[in-house]
């Protein structure tokens, strides 16, 4: 006789519970978004002058501290979600005052977030190639440089052209400086030896003054001086608005969306993806099984180089529209940790650079609204690449049951970008 | 391989340790199901099964490192809980691992001292306490050391002699070895067993794991059979034979394979397949071995085997023939083209079929699915690939690898399993299976039964005499001498990186035996 609905249903929600207290890797980002929002909480509460003070008095009027405590973290996290999704007011009165400005206007902070999290997801995608291949691509900074170099110089030239061709060009253009910014790395330790690590890291340097000489110096140059900036990119040749100006999103969307199913394809399905993961994950059966190493080795590379290249494309064409001499430093980094936290795969990585998005944008809001310090939410993103990186740390602080694999035996934590 | 002494003294019936009703279970697996085992002093007992069957698990349970769901540990008739090596070693439990837990950049003091450190004044390390204690403890027992030598540039021999002298040094009443003989030779395997009797006559209990049958039958007073979990019988070691003990290891009886001695004699007249002729190759690293002027033929039909202990220029040999590694000084000849130089990809188009030693870092992609393991070399092949070759073909890899599991009879949830999941003996399997499948005129089979349970090693030296009655030339690299023996029509002794003769049948087995340890 089968079982009965509530009988079945009561073993499948404690299964869910069980596996809610075993380690797996989506569980234990959980409890590392956990972490860093209760340390972001604690930092909260210690910064802002009335809740501080609220707390030396927490033996005299308890209640008087619990609640200051309490409005300054609603408040502050508040303005966090609001800042990365919106406000309920905002979205309330676009649904009674139905019209495409009232839209507009609730929708802007989740278009932030979105435009946020557009070149983090390409880039994230572009490092993840490299990672499961075993390739430390460390230049992701040099690479969205590259990228955004010639994706700006399409930009601002070749004015004759119509748009989708103009467009087209500098998204390809991006990808072309990215892919040189692999190269480099790439064909120096093959035919050298040259770590690409160190060679990617100074590649990054390297590339930063480039850019700053082209932008000072060059025809590149708009205005010179302390804060140079670029020429600003020809509207033919930026990536149009999906949703207009003021939601904000552009069709960078559209490229994120294709450049991560690329990297599936690539990675699952394809055999050159076959190839990379063989020698990143197994390099002494890869040798027996005939791979060429050196070629899988300098090929990842380029291909890792191209997609964050074309990151760093839709940026500039996108988003910015002019060649500043801070870009792609922050980027580069935050691409590796968005690789990181996604675990090389191609959803992790898209919750990672959204959940960004969320930090940067709720934190700019919170700093304006609840007067918390911008940094805080760098605070919040380094807790939580912190314990992702020790997922045996996280086990033992929740408490959580070690995962086991298929065999039965233990699963224990890879190394990088496993 | 010589036997201990025929006198014994009587051992004491005093039982020393006990485990009653040991289960641990590691999710649906049951390693242990309510195992009862008496250890006791001044006897040798011998637990022998498969792998899998739950002798690590166990031994993990007895000297601390695993704590069991359900059961007990019974020290001199109480009760005791393990919570960890340490307790178990306060116990008086020491265990000799399979694979030595020493630093190799240490010194022997160094490495003996490491968890159990003798301080000085002003908690300041005293090594020359402990160098004094090893000196003591290596004279006591006959077990020369020096403790200021680096473990790392030690013979594997000393270096488990370090392992038992770090034992020794906490005093234990039970010691616990975990295939001791797997690394050494057969003088060093000799001496290893007469130290055991000496400690099991100075009245301690001592456990000794295996896979060899006949080593179990020389050494036991006593031997325990595991299967799937359980007991399944103790058999007495004075009557008992080896096929009965193998089949109460397998559950079925088994059959040795062997080489007919009239197969592969005119194969030595065909030409030759392989010709390594005069080869050198220099170690580059601090452990590995050098080939010095090595030459051998292998024929259409023929089956070499290499034979020699460990470390003495296997691998090198192995990588030689199979293009990972480039000769010095010398040429490698294959089908009659000179190949020497040339790169694996090479070596693999010419038909050239690896198994290698290190069948999870070499053989295998172990995060990969088996059905992907499968064509790890055949990736290229029009039928498992689609679009002019970049996408690879998953429906039909699977359905591939859905035959190969049913024709080479593997063990596994399904073609899309990862391999970490199969057993040493069925990964194995797809290991064999994925070369012979593929159209090879050469087979290099390195250690290929090495880790193996009894039933597979059964299985895959048939498969490799099917390769040979098939036409394929077959080389293999062994350190089971018995395996050569049983296998081969030529035997080709390897010491210190050369080939000391080529040997005929019939095979004189003591003459190889030496040459093997350099004689």
């Amino acid at each position: 006789m089968p079982p009965s609905p509530p009988v079945a249903s009561r073993s499948r929600f404690r299964a869910f519970l069980v596996w809610l207290r075993t380690a797996h890797t989506s569980v234990i980002f959980i409890c590392s978004l956990i972490s860093g929002l209760f340390v972001g909480a604690v930092v909260i509460v210690l910064t802002i002058p009335a809740s501080r003070s609220s707390w030396g008095q927490l033996f005299s009027h308890p209640t008087h501290t619990f609640s200051v405590t309490g409005d300054t973290l609603g408040n502050a996290y508040g303005a966090l979600l609001s800042g990365a999704f919106g406000t309920p007011s905002v979205f309330g009165h676009a649904i009674t005052h139905f019209s495409l400005a009232s839209w507009s206007v609730a929708l802007s902070p989740v278009g932030s977030t979105i435009t946020t999290a557009v070149p983090l997801a390409i880039s994230g995608m572009g490092l993840a190639i490299a990672y499961r291949s075993g390739v430390f691509n460390i230049g992701a900074a040099s690479q969205l440089i590259g990228g955004g170099i010639l994706a700006s110089w399409v930009g601002f030239s070749l004015g004759s052209l119509p748009m989708p061709l103009h467009v087209a060009l500098g998204l390809l253009a991006g990808a072309v400086g990215g892919f040189i910014g692999g190269l480099v790395p790439g064909v120096l330790k093959i035919t050298t030896g040259a770590n690409e690590v160190i060679v990617g890291i100074m590649l990054n340097y390297a590339m930063v003054g480039v850019l700053t000489y082209l932008i000072s110096d060059t025809f590149f140059s708009e205005l010179a001086g302390a804060s140079p900036e670029g020429r600003v990119t020809l509207p033919t040749g930026s990536l149009p608005y999906l949703f207009g100006s003021v939601v904000g999103i552009d069709t960078g969307v559209i490229v994120a969306v294709i450049a991560l199913i690329f990297g599936w394809l690539l990675l699952s399905r394809s055999r050159l993806g076959f190839e990379f993961e063989l020698f990143g994950g197994s390099p002494g059966a890869a040798r027996l099984a005939g791979i060429r190493q050196r070629r899988v080795f300098l090929v990842s590379f380029c291909v890792s180089g191209a997609v964050v290249g074309l990151a760093g494309a839709v940026e500039i064409i996108g988003v910015q529209h002019q060649l500043q001499s801070t870009f792609g430093g922050d980027l580069g980094v935050l691409a590796i940790t968005v690789a990181f936290v996604g675990r090389n795969r191609p959803l992790g990585i898209v919750l990672a650079s959204i959940l960004y998005g969320v930090l940067q944008n709720g934190g700019l809001n919170m700093q304006g609204v609840a007067g918390v310090s911008y940094q805080l939410s760098t605070v919040i993103e380094a807790i939580i690449v912190l314990f992702m990186i020790a997922p045996a740390l996280v086990t033992e602080l929740y408490r959580l049951r070690p995962a086991l694999n298929a065999s039965g035996a233990l699963s224990l934590s890879r190394g990088w970008g496993q | 391989m010589s036997t201990a002494t025929a006198e014994r003294a009587e051992p004491n019936q005093h039982p020393l340790v006990g485990l009653r009703g040991i289960c641990k279970r590691y999710g649906a697996v049951r390693a242990n199901d309510d195992i009862s085992v008496e250890f006791r002093t001044g006897e040798i007992h011998v637990i022998v099964g498969e792998n899998g069957a739950g002798k690590s698990t166990l031994m993990g349970v007895l000297s601390g490192g695993v704590i069991p769901d359900d059961g007990a540990i019974l020290i001199d008739g109480s009760e005791v809980r393990l919570r960890g090596a340490r307790d178990a070693t306060g116990y008086g439990i020491g265990m000799v691992h399979q694979h030595f837990q020493l630093v190799s950049v240490f010194t022997v003091a160094e490495n003996i001292a490491l968890g159990f450190e003798r301080r000085k004044r002003m908690r300041l390390l005293d090594l020359d306490a402990t160098r004094r204690e090893v000196r003591k403890v290596s004279k006591e027992f006959g077990l020369a050391l020096d403790p200021d030598a680096v473990v790392g540039s030690l013979p594997v021999g000393l270096q488990q002699r370090v392992e038992i002298v770090k034992i020794l040094m906490r005093d234990p009443r039970i010691l616990i070895f975990d295939e001791p003989t797997a690394v050494l030779t057969a003088e060093e395997s000799d001496s290893l067993l007469a130290i055991l009797r000496q400690l099991s006559d100075n009245g301690r209990a001592i456990v000794f794991i295996t896979h060899k049958l006949r080593e179990a039958l020389a050494l036991g007073d006593r031997i325990t059979v595991l299967r799937g979990g359980k007991v399944v019988g103790s058999p007495d070691p004075a009557t008992t034979t080896i096929e009965s003990l193998g089949s109460m290891m397998v559950g079925r009886s088994l059959h040795a394979v062997e080489r007919a001695p009239g197969e592969g004699k005119d194969a030595t007249e065909h030409e030759a397949v392989l010709s390594v002729r005069d080869v050198s190759y220099a170690s580059r690293t601090l452990t590995g071995a050098s080939v010095r002027s090595t030459s051998f033929e292998v024929a259409r039909g023929e089956v070499l085997g290499i034979v020699g202990v460990d470390g003495n220029g296997q691998d090198e040999i192995t990588g030689l023939v199979t293009g990972m590694l480039a000769p010095d000084k010398g040429s490698i000849w294959l089908h009659g083209v000179d190949m020497t130089g040339r790169d694996v990809p090479d070596f693999l188009r010419a038909g050239t079929g690896v198994v290698p030693a290190d069948r999870q870092h070499q053989g295998l992609a172990m995060g990969m699915s088996l059905a992907r393991n499968l064509v790890l070399d055949r990736r290229s092949e029009p039928q498992f690939v689609r679009f002019g070759g970049l996408i690879l073909d998953d429906r039909a890899i699977a359905a591939y690898a859905v035959g190969v599991i049913e024709r080479f009879d593997i063990h596994a949830g399904g073609p899309l399993v990862p391999m970490s999941s199969l057993s040493g003996g069925n990964q194995q399997k797809v290991v064999i299976a994925r070369e012979l499948e593929r159209d090879i005129s050469l087979l290099v089979a390195s250690q290929p039964t090495r880790g193996l349970d009894v039933g597979s090693i059964e299985y895959v030296h048939s498969r490799m005499l099917e390769a040979a009655r098939n036409g394929c030339a077959v080389l293999f690299v062994t350190s089971e001498l018995d395996e050569a023996l049983a296998l081969s029509d030529r035997i080709a002794p390897l010491y210190e990186g050369r080939i000391l003769s080529i040997e005929e049948r019939p095979f004189d087995r003591a003459r190889i035996g030496v040459m093997m340890g350099g004689g």
